[in-house]
């Protein structure tokens, strides 16, 4: 079928690239996270004042509009607002990227094995994640952070407690889905076992819509995570993270209105792009799914 | 309306039809000039393999295909006089469904769930209407009940036309209470109650059994006497074109090689392709391996060379007994499930070592239900089947295991009998590892035999790293075959293995198959709807009719001397390729 002699993956690599490029707001999501990406990993070396990063006050400069040296502005600390600002980028991509790869995990090992076996096993599991959303997300969140005292890596665990059901659910559909298909049949028919019809067969076949879920929820992630951290559970200043950065800047507002602008235009920025790449990465892996 | 001249006749002309699409690898040209006219009271067959450009040319007819990605280069469609590659988007509108009526290939997509078919047949009259007032036989500015009553008129009295019994009282009904057939008489109604001068049919009968597709082409035969209609009847079915169409359209890579009076083309074919093509399919007359196909458009040299002679069968190596196999039945309520559906009642079958046992049965028969209850994907209900000596039913899933590498199947849809994300390497050492108790071999050597597998079946090596999507069709079906032969089966179940391909590549495969059981002494248990293909390869045949076997003996017995009813009934349904058979024809011939 295909006229090219490279590699077949890397053709169909180059295939996906040409469909991604036909819709310019896919590209743009792609280029907004590539950039959140750069200041997630280099961002202490790229902000300009590191040493406000690390907690230095300068009471000199204190509340300043933003200008060409402060480009945010500063805060009631004298702190630059754009190097807390990036600085910010780690904690919150790290904590929403945590919290989104636990939550799938586990809602797709639960959402698996729920499919695959039916019967009670999925009666029970579906049983237990219908009670999970019951409960709203944040209060739980809440609760679960105020039960095991603050800090991110209780905070991802628990957004992430809150976070598998809708994983669970969308993998049990698409087993139940692909269980039936005739690939999985002729396995049967020679005579193969649960584990390998499950690992080999199923879920490498249905990793595009997970993956697809996974970028869309990076977003509402990353804005529950600042959202635990504005109410100041979570990340405790003086690390920065926009949370709580939005926290503390909203007295200030409305007449020092860079402090608590630029943070939340931060969070804005970040799940907007993630909601961009989502819906690019869905025409790209799951054209069935594009309107 | 039309200025009376000597061509009032023609309906559509088609002159020099160049259409490219462009995609990925850049533009495609994928319509080379094609030409040709359809008169009133003509049915047109076009008739060609996957990809020839048959369905695009159909669809360029009511400008259905979307530019871009399309691009019309050259040439002209005229449909009663007005090039239609010329009209604005509202002219075609006034066209499509009116003038110019559409069938297409799957019924059941093509009607909404949603709403009874007598709402979606009045909703197509009242639309219909208001271009054509006449059609309702209603003065202009009748009220709006009266316009309904006569649509909900006109669309049962479509519906009678096209045999559908009680049409005053299943109008009511959803299309999920119709059969498949039925769906596409409803269907062939609706494009009716337009009065369309031209009729497309887009592969209307090669969803449906034999039978039924022999009561629509019937259905499509009257209608255009009747009618006086002008036909495009697409299909890949050259039997189907011998027994209806009047002229016929060979089409290849997206150009016509030749077209004519269907007598001139399939009795005295000029060009090589037709030749290749009308030499693809399997014929009463020809001996298994004498079937010879094409190669590269053009017919193949010779017949493939003779594969050695097959050993004699032996004794009986798959006893089926009187297997029955029931399914519960529909819950109604809380506790009440209604009576169970019987999908096997009462078969019993003896399959000889080494021959090809043949199943023909029409869809819903029970023949798919049959082999998933050999394979034990499924439990028997009563009965016993019996593999050399060993009752299947009664083996514990471990002795089962074993067992599984002895009995393999080929499955019918190539397109999804694969893991899309395996290689093909992969795919094929797939059974080697699971029965690899009986093999033995290290993943060095299943690579080796996954590589002379390949070359079995008449692939190469360099296909080992490569992904399903890469290869056609016929390709995929031949990885198939591979992949069921790597535990070194002796009983191989071929469900439908040539079902879903084109009539060219089914002959390499039936030859393939046939060389296959020469060399490696296999059983072969082959499920099929088609019995042009049963009769070439199978020695012994059982017929199956809802979940009961009709009749069962020597292949060629029963198709020249056919005792049961059903199997003179599908005897008589199947499309013969041969003109002069049809029975549509001996009518016309009756009537001059």
């Amino acid at each position: 079928m295909s006229s090219t002699t490279a590699h077949p993956r890397l053709e169909s690599w180059r295939r996906g690239l040409y469909r991604f490029r036909q819709s310019w707001v896919s590209v743009l999501g792609l280029l907004i996270v590539s950039v959140l990406l750069v200041l997630a990993i280099g961002g202490q070396h790229l902000a300009p004042y590191p040493q406000h990063i690390a907690g230095l006050v300068d009471t000199s400069a204190r509340l300043q509009a933003p200008s060409t040296t402060y480009w945010f502005g500063t805060n009631e600390l004298g702190q630059d607002v754009f190097s807390l600002v990036v600085a910010g980028t780690r904690i919150s991509l790290l904590a929403g990227m945590a919290v989104v790869i636990v939550g799938a995990a586990f809602g797709v090992f639960v959402g698996a094995i729920a499919g695959f076996l039916g019967g009670w096993v999925d009666e029970v599991l579906m049983r237990l994640a219908d009670l999970k959303l019951t409960v709203p997300g944040l209060i739980l969140a809440m609760a679960v952070a105020a039960a095991l005292g603050p800090g991110i890596v209780n905070m991802v665990f628990a957004i992430a407690l809150s976070w598998w059901p809708g994983y669970a659910r969308l993998v049990r559909g698409e087993v139940m889905a692909k269980r039936e298909e005739t690939f999985v049949l002729a396995s049967r028919a020679m005579g193969a076992g649960t584990n390998r019809l499950l690992w080999k067969h199923i879920l490498p076949n249905i990793m595009s819509p997970i993956i697809v879920k996974m970028s869309l929820d990076m977003g509402f992630a990353i804005l529950t995570v600042a959202s635990l951290g504005f109410i100041g559970i979570g990340v405790k200043p003086p690390t920065p993270e926009w949370g709580s950065l939005l926290s503390v800047a909203r007295v200030n507002m409305p007449d020092y209105w860079w402090t608590a602008i630029f943070p939340g235009l931060a969070i804005f920025m970040a799940v907007f792009g993630f909601n961009l790449l989502g819906d690019g990465l869905r025409d790209l892996l799951d054209p069935k799914a594009r309107r | 309306m039309n200025p009376p001249s000597l061509d009032t006749d023609t309906l559509l002309e088609i002159d020099d039809l160049n259409l490219a699409m462009r995609s990925f690898e850049g533009e495609i040209q994928v319509l080379n000039g094609v030409s040709f006219a359809v008169k009133r009271g003509e049915i047109w067959g076009i008739v060609g393999e996957t990809g020839s450009g048959k369905s695009l040319t159909g669809l360029t007819v009511s400008r259905l295909v979307p530019t871009p990605p399309g691009r019309y280069l050259r040439g002209s469609v005229r449909f009663q006089g007005q090039d239609v590659l010329k009209q604005s988007e509202e002219t075609m509108r006034t066209l499509r469904g009116r003038r110019i009526g559409m069938i297409f290939q799957d019924p059941t997509t093509n009607l909404n769930p949603t709403f009874r078919i007598g709402t979606q047949l009045v909703d197509v009259a009242l639309h219909a209407a208001k271009l054509d007032p006449t059609i309702l036989g209603l003065p202009a500015g009748a009220s709006r009940r009266a316009r309904r009553a006569a649509a909900e008129k006109v669309a049962i009295a479509r519906l009678e036309e096209v045999g559908i019994p009680n049409a005053a009282e299943r109008v009511n009904d959803y299309p999920h209470q119709f059969s498949g057939g039925m769906k596409q008489r409803v269907l062939i109604a609706m494009a009716l109650i337009g009065r369309p001068d031209l009729l497309i049919a887009d592969e209307p009968t090669t969803a449906l059994d034999v039978s039924v597709q022999a009561q629509i082409l019937r259905l499509i035969h009257g209608l255009v006497e009747e009618h006086n209609l002008g036909v495009l009847f697409i299909t890949h079915n050259l039997g189907v074109v011998a027994q209806l169409c009047t002229h016929v359209a060979v089409m290849y890579a997206g150009a016509i090689v030749e077209s004519g009076p269907v007598r001139d083309v399939l009795k005295h074919p000029r060009h090589d392709y037709t030749r290749g093509l009308l030499a693809s399919v399997p014929k009463p007359s020809m001996k298994r391996g004498e079937l010879r196909g094409l190669a590269g458009g053009a017919l193949a040299a010779e017949a493939l060379a003779p594969p050695p002679p097959r050993a004699a069968p032996g004794g009986t190596i798959m006893a089926i007994e009187h297997v029955v196999k029931e399914f519960p039945g529909a819950r109604r309520g809380f506790f009440d499930r209604a009576p169970p559906v019987q999908a096997l009642r009462d078969v019993s079958l003896n399959i000889r070592q080494g021959e090809s046992f043949g199943l023909v049965g029409e869809s819903g028969s029970g023949k798919t239900t049959l082999t998933r209850c050999i394979l034990q994907l499924e439990k028997i209900t009563s009965g016993r089947i019996v593999y050399d000596g060993i009752d299947l039913a009664a083996q514990t899933p471990q002795q089962m295991q074993a067992l599984r590498a002895r009995i393999q199947i080929v499955f019918q849809d190539p397109y999804a009998s694969l893991n899309p994300r395996m290689t093909i390497r992969d795919i094929i050492a797939e059974p080697m590892e699971i029965h690899h108790g009986k093999l033995g071999l290290t993943p060095r050597q299943r690579t080796d035999r996954a590589a002379e597998l390949l070359e079995q079946v008449g692939l190469t090596t360099q296909h080992l790293n490569r992904f399903p999507h890469e290869f056609s069709g016929g390709q995929r079906q031949r990885i198939g075959i591979a992949r069921a032969l790597a535990p070194k089966p002796d009983f191989l179940i071929l469900d439908e293995p040539t079902s879903a391909l084109d009539v060219s590549v089914q002959a390499q495969v039936l030859n393939l198959l046939h060389d296959l059981q020469s060399r490696l002494g296999l059983t072969y248990f082959f499920i099929s709807h088609d019995l042009g293909v049963i009769r070439y390869i199978c020695d012994r045949v059982a017929l199956i009719h809802h979940g009961k076997l009709v009749e069962q003996g020597e292949t060629e017995d029963v198709f020249t001397n056919p005792r049961s009813d059903y199997a003179k009934m599908l005897l008589a349904a199947m499309p013969d390729p041969d003109p002069d058979l049809s029975p549509l024809r001996r009518r016309e011939a009756v009537l001059l």
